[in-house]
């Protein structure tokens, strides 16, 4: 009953509130993986998959179709500039959000010429953040 | 000697001619008075004749004085052939005295002066047994047996006696005998001594004096057991004895005679023949040299420009210095034998002034051009001299080696570019030397070409005109620096910067994407982190610990990290303790054992912080790539030096140029002045050394 009441509750608020958003997480550091899944899924998304590279991205996006990626600049094989072009070139396409720990003026035009939605600062992510860019 | 000297000396020898004929004429003991006339006239009046023109000629040489006094002796010798007792005695004893004045004349000859000592000698004992022993006989013999019949009678008998007569005739023998021996000895010597030129003048009169000699001799020897005999050698004797003062008179009137030849020498200089030969063939020395004033007459010169040293007094050769115009000249190196011809060569000199002075300029423009031709020869820079066609005319050593030719003459007459511009550049440089024709101004540039081996060379070039009497351009100089090395060092430089300035921006990047990697993400999770424990406080205590647990966990492992980078950065312990104690816990550090050498004194900062990472860079490759099982790391400063040594037993086969660790190192220690080398094979085991100057 406390449990159902809870979901209720966050169901509630997420109706009113907030609009659960499938979420794919692309970054080559596990570590930040685990928490940002730990604080979106708190907030309220539901990630459906992660990828530690952008070849890995573009494959489990086409997998899980999500409705959002939210994809780290830099990686091993391509950059997330690049994998954002890629991913925006399909039919339903995913809104993508770009993190990265350096700062969105390190990377000027970029982030809005690719196609990506946004950029949200790794140390500052948060649910709201990422809901902000998609609104 | 004056002119009334002259008629007195003639007069005396006019009245003893006539003394002489009349005591021969009306003598009671001449059986051949014709013969004797003839004869002992005809030796009397030449010697009389030879001295007094040897006097007139060379009153400095006393030879002339010689010649005479053996003539007048001579004549003086008729008294002998008075029929009075008195006269005829002193008459052999003044005839006799004649052969003192010879022996005075032979030794004396050519100088005309007894300047050794044996000279002196010979002539005194010859006079003391013509003086002294000669005139015995006349003490103990009316009529001396040897004179056969041809004698007079002694007017000094003091004790007949055929004994002692026999005696001094036999000691006088004797000692005639040992005197010409004695002075034919010291002639012998001094012919052996003499030179070629020498030789010449004293030829005719060792004849003719060794000629007389040898019949005298005879003719003694031959009167003790014959006087038939000895009457026979007699004229043969006196025609001897008249060939000597021809001799002489030669010998004297050679000057003389060259001095015709002087004329011809002047002719020979006029038409240019080589001057040392037209001057040795006047005086007859066929060694004779030139020598040709330079710097003023301080220094002398050969003909081709080279130091000559003018001969030393008492050296047997003279030098006659030529003047011109109040200046010296140069000189005309001789034999002494001509020293006593002081006036031929006076002459000589006189003559040949120009023409040596002319000579003397040539030989002074040859040694300038020698030495001009030392300079270029040995010159590092290459010099080349061009046509206004662009051919080479000539190169110097230098620019021949840079050519890359063996052999000079392969390049000579080739077309400067074909030779010294690649050939991708020879058009630019046959229309740039077309358009500076013709005045040709003097240019510079610099070219890089491959020579004839093959070797690339730079050369930095500067071209300049050299023009005739008229401004027309006759040649073109070219000099040449090769600056390869300069350029190589230059390259080597560059790219020395370029690595370190990439090792620089390669750190950096490094340092950027460990913080990105490392730290950086360590703190976006640990903010990640307190953003959920914030976010769970309330609701979820339980996850709220987990998390803030979580984040502090992450907060030591990025403090971890950020350390470790502050390390690789720059080791804190160099700079606070030394190398000493950083490279203490650097091996510390190392996975295998390492036995660590160092000296105690604090170094340069500089070198320490290159030593630190000659080390490092060694270790790592060491244990990461070569699997060492031991290393030895040895810091010694020898000699104002500092050697950094790392041994390892690994598999070896390190390469110093590939990889960016030991080329970078080798730029810092480059940087320093210092060396870096590497020495590993694939047997086994790496040698890094590294050597610093302080």
């Amino acid at each position: 009953m406390v449990r159902l009441a809870v979901w209720c509750a966050d169901a509630a608020s997420a109706t009113i509130s907030r609009v659960t958003h499938s979420i794919l997480i692309v970054d080559d550091h596990a570590g930040f993986r685990e928490r940002a899944r730990a604080l979106l899924e708190s907030e309220g998304f539901d990630v459906v998959a992660e990828a530690a590279d952008g070849a890995g991205a573009l494959a489990r996006a086409a997998e899980a179709a999500p409705d959002v990626v939210l994809l780290d600049v830099q990686l091993p094989d391509l950059d997330g500039f690049e994998v954002t072009r890629r991913l925006r070139a399909g039919d339903d396409a995913p809104a993508v959000v770009l993190v990265s720990s350096r700062d969105a003026s390190d990377y000027g035009d970029l982030i809005a010429s690719c196609g990506a939605r946004g950029f949200v600062p790794k140390g500052e992510l948060s649910g709201e953040a990422v809901r902000a860019l998609l609104a | 000697m004056t002119r009334r000297g002259f008629i007195l000396a003639i007069a005396v020898c006019v009245l003893e001619v006539a003394v002489c004929v009349w005591l021969v004429l009306a003598s009671n003991h001449e059986p051949n008075k014709a013969l004797t006339l003839v004869l002992a006239l005809t030796a009397g009046i030449s010697f009389v004749a030879a001295g007094l023109i040897a006097i007139r000629r060379r009153p400095d040489n006393r030879t002339g004085f010689y010649l005479a006094a053996v003539g007048y002796l001579w004549l003086l010798g008729g008294l002998s052939e008075a029929n009075n007792h008195v006269i005829y005695s002193i008459g052999v004893i003044l005839s006799n005295t004649a052969f003192v004045a010879l022996v005075a004349l032979v030794l004396a000859f050519p100088t005309g002066q007894l300047a050794q000592r044996p000279d002196r000698l010979l002539v005194k004992l010859t006079l003391a047994l013509v003086v002294f022993v000669g005139p015995l006989l006349l003490l103990f013999a009316d009529k001396p047996a040897s004179c056969g019949s041809t004698c007079g009678r002694s007017a000094f008998v003091v004790y007949r006696s055929k004994t002692i007569e026999s005696a001094v005739t036999v000691v006088l023998t004797a000692l005639t005998i040992a005197l010409i021996v004695a002075v034919a000895a010291v002639l012998v010597g001094r012919w052996r001594r003499a030179s070629s030129a020498l030789r010449r003048v004293l030829r005719p009169v060792y004849l003719a004096t060794g000629g007389t000699c040898v019949f005298l001799v005879l003719g003694n020897l031959v009167s003790t057991f014959s006087t038939h005999v000895a009457e026979i050698l007699s004229p043969v004797f006196l025609v001897a004895l008249v060939s000597i003062p021809f001799a002489f008179l030669y010998g004297i009137l050679r000057s003389r005679l060259a001095q015709r030849s002087v004329a011809d020498l002047a002719i020979a200089v006029a038409e240019r023949e080589p001057l040392r030969d037209a001057i040795a063939t006047s005086l007859g020395d066929p060694s004779l040299e030139l020598a040709y004033a330079v710097d003023d007459g301080r220094l002398y010169v050969d003909r081709d420009g080279r130091h000559f040293n003018l001969p030393a007094r008492g050296s047997g050769r003279t030098a006659t210095l030529v003047g011109r115009e109040g200046r010296t000249v140069g000189a005309i190196v001789h034999d002494s034998s001509l020293d006593d011809q002081s006036e031929l060569l006076r002459s000589v000199a006189a003559t040949v002034g120009l023409a040596l002075d002319n000579e003397r300029l040539e030989a002074d423009l040859r040694s300038e051009y020698d030495f001009l031709l030392a300079v270029v020869d040995t010159a590092p820079s290459l010099l080349v001299s061009l046509d206004t066609e662009g051919r080479i005319l000539n190169l110097n050593p230098a620019a021949a080696a840079a050519s890359g030719y063996a052999d000079e003459e392969e390049v000579r007459g080739r077309h400067f570019w074909e030779v010294f511009i690649d050939e991708g550049e020879r058009e630019a440089m046959v229309g740039r030397f077309r358009a500076a024709a013709p005045g040709f101004p003097a240019s510079a540039y610099e070219n890089v070409f491959v020579d004839a081996n093959g070797a690339r060379r730079v050369i930095a070039w500067r071209h300049a005109p050299v023009v005739d009497e008229t401004g027309r351009v006759v040649r073109i100089v070219c000099g040449g620096l090769e600056v390869t090395d300069r350029y190589r060092q230059e390259e080597e430089l560059r790219a020395s910067r370029a690595r370190l300035v990439a090792a620089g921006d390669e750190a950096r990047r490094r340092l950027e994407r460990n913080l990105h990697d490392g730290a950086q993400q360590r703190l976006v999770a640990l903010s990640i982190s307190l953003r959920l424990a914030q976010a769970k406080a309330e609701r979820d205590p339980a996850e709220t610990k987990r998390l803030l647990e979580q984040a502090s966990q992450d907060l030591a492992l990025a403090l971890d990290e950020l350390r470790e980078l502050a390390r690789g950065i720059h080791p804190a312990v160099l700079t606070d303790r030394g190398l000493a104690a950083a490279l203490e816990t650097l091996v510390a550090r190392a996975p295998v054992p390492v036995e660590l050498t160092t000296p105690r004194e604090r170094l340069p900062a500089p070198i320490e912080a290159a030593a630190y990472y000659v080390v490092a860079e060694a270790v790592t490759n060491a244990v990461k790539h070569a699997e060492a099982s031991g290393i030895d790391v040895t810091v010694t400063v020898p000699n104002g030096r500092v050697v950094v040594e790392v041994c390892d037993d690994g598999v070896g086969g390190a390469d110093p140029t590939g990889g960016t660790g030991l080329s970078g190192l080798a730029d810092r220690v480059a940087a320093l002045d210092g060396t870096l080398r590497v020495e590993s094979d694939a047997a086994g085991g790496t040698r890094v050394v590294a050597e610093i100057p302080m």
